[in-house]
């Protein structure tokens, strides 16, 4: 089997301009590696990949995305291609539209390999949710590649894929990054556009870039940003996000919170954190220790915020304009079997959870406390950035751990966006970056969050610390 | 957070447009019980300041130009919806006599 899916993107693209590889040798080398390495990462495949790649044949490799595999977070809709959000609710659902970064994804002539499997709706943090079954860790097939765009970050990390679109909440993209060992972006709120996107908490969904290295996920987020009138929230965005990278560090300003290093995190992800701040103090960074205020509280705010909008997001799944019906005589049995049969237990509990605290007096006790506490949290973190540049500390709290681990605790999901979540109730940007193994050989991702719109301060950072590691994060290259 | 018992269960299930079974209801009022103890912890935040925020997006409003852009087909709409009737999406009877 060719390997030309392990090379990069630069790489991947001087082959196809001097013609010595077509897109289909990459195409069917994507095939041949899903089919090999068995990780259930896909829910559909394109079966009109191979023929999209070979009408690209002939024509001129013009830009750098030119006939490169991609995947696509199921919650992502794509014409003509199956989109499920990983639910028995939408198993036959085909859009008959393109989200916009789709739009962009085609324009630019890349090949969608499939669509990723994923927690149910993106609701969850192991891809177990999934109507679809789990997605496996290619790292360690007994192992959870984490949630909820559990399948984009195992194709990329396997290198089945050179990109990938995931989809972050709470901490969807960074999280199953984290776990798999590879590179994702949780951009600033409003940077990507969200038509297209299944909603799942409109002021906290963003789509983000899911890749092997930095350089490229700054590429893919150059292609996806900007504004676009399908979704008011976004804003023009016409940087150039490598525009840094390579750049001295030297001088940047970075907090660490003392939250993100407490005895709650895995002592191994806490030692690989400090061995990069000491290796950031040489090169003349200035590293600060602070408090922010009410961290400790992101938990049950994300809960009140996001089970809020995903119970009246979720709504709109009746079974009459598209999904699963359960037909009855009756329209209110209609309704309720439809979605009882159609969601599977987590999404169930969660829209019930968000039903509860909008419901009367509670909308006041807990919705109403929610949007203060999301206004201080705010600035709070406002109030950081007027000194610092960039906050650093840990991804995830553990290493990808075992499947069915807490199939009877309903916070574990919650818990393990821990560190993720404060960020996504800003709608600040932060970046997954992989910086070692613990002694299982299982990756350990650093989190870096930025200022509002200042991806490329993140890309800085990020893109100094992985030369400086030069890990080789293929599988199987770890040990 | 007072317990949730059955009929409190049962009354979020409606809200939530859900019909649970028996044994469920039972499983669903621990498991709510958890999430709604841990949601109880934000009442124990105090915050000086009345502000509330809603979206992270500081964006003004805007307006957009009253012009007939793209639309979907008939076909298109009806394409997803289980059941049809001629060139309509059927639905279960709302009114009964």
């Amino acid at each position: 089997m060719t390997n030309y899916l392990d090379l990069e993107l630069k790489e991947i693209h001087e082959l196809l301009v001097s013609k010595k590889i077509r897109p289909t040798d990459l195409v069917k080398e994507a095939f041949l590696k899903i089919e090999k390495n068995k990780l259930n990462d896909f829910i559909s495949l394109n079966e009109n990949a191979l023929k999209e790649a070979e009408a690209l044949g002939e024509v001129e490799a013009d830009n750098i995305f030119f006939g490169i595999p991609i995947a696509i977070k199921d919650n992502i809709v794509t014409k003509d291609l199956r989109t499920t959000c990983a639910s028995k609710m939408l198993e036959n659902f085909n859009s008959v539209y393109d989200a916009t970064v789709i739009e962009k994804v085609k324009e630019k002539h890349m090949i969608i390999i499939g669509k990723t499997n994923m927690d149910e709706f993106a609701m969850g943090s192991t891809g177990e949710t999934s109507f679809f079954g789990n997605t496996l860790n290619p790292r360690n097939k007994s192992r959870v590649p984490g949630g909820s765009s559990s399948g984009s970050a195992a194709a990329v990390a396997s290198r089945e894929v050179v990109l990938a679109l995931g989809s972050d909440t709470g901490g969807s993209v960074r999280q199953p990054s984290g776990f798999c060992g590879i590179v994702g972006l949780k951009p600033t709120y409003g940077s990507v556009s969200r038509h297209g996107l299944v909603a799942f908490a409109s002021s906290l969904d963003q789509i983000g870039p899911m890749t092997k290295n930095v350089y490229e996920n700054a590429l893919l987020f150059n292609l996806i940003a900007g504004k676009d009138e399908k979704d008011l929230n976004t804003v023009e965005n016409n940087k150039d996000f490598t525009s840094l990278i390579g750049k001295d560090i030297k001088g940047l300003k970075i907090a660490v919170p003392n939250y993100y290093m407490s005895d709650v995190i895995n002592a191994e992800i806490r030692n690989k954190i400090n061995e990069i701040l000491e290796i950031l103090k040489n090169k003349g960074c200035q590293v600060d220790f602070i408090d922010i205020p009410n961290l400790e509280y992101a938990i049950p705010l994300y809960q009140v915020i996001a089970l809020g909008e995903a119970s009246t997001n979720l709504a709109r799944f009746d079974g009459i304009k598209y999904g699963f019906l359960s037909d009855q005589e009756k329209l209110e049995d209609m309704y309720n079997l439809t979605r009882s049969i159609g969601f599977g237990a987590e999404v169930k509990r969660r829209i019930m959870v968000g039903s509860l605290v909008l419901s009367g007096e509670n909308a006041d006790k807990y919705y109403y406390k929610a949007l203060k506490l999301r206004h201080n949290m705010v600035s709070n973190f406002k109030k950081v950035f007027e000194k610092y540049d960039l906050i650093l500390g840990p991804t995830n709290t553990d290493v990808a751990y075992p499947f069915n681990r807490h199939l009877d605790n309903v916070l574990q999901s919650f818990y393990d966006d821990l560190l993720t979540i404060p960020v996504s109730m800003a709608g600040l940007p932060a970046l997954a970056l992989p910086i070692g193994f613990n002694h299982e050989s299982l990756p350990i991702g650093l989190q870096i969050i930025g200022n509002y719109f200042k991806e490329e301060v993140i890309y800085e950072l990020a893109s100094f610390i992985e030369k400086e590691l030069n890990l080789d994060l293929r599988i199987g290259s770890d040990k | 957070m007072e317990s949730l018992d059955k009929e409190k269960v049962l009354h979020v299930a409606e809200l939530a447009k859900l019909k649970l079974e028996d044994q469920e209801i039972d499983k669903y009022a621990h498991e709510l019980k958890d999430l709604m103890k841990e949601i109880d912890r934000i009442q124990e935040v105090k915050i000086e300041d009345e502000e509330i925020l809603i979206s992270p997006s500081e964006n003004t409003n805007v307006y957009n130009e009253d012009i007939v852009g793209n639309m979907l087909t008939r076909e298109e709409i009806l394409k997803n919806a289980n059941k049809k009737y001629g060139s309509y999406i059927a639905v279960t009877r709302a009114l009964h006599d």
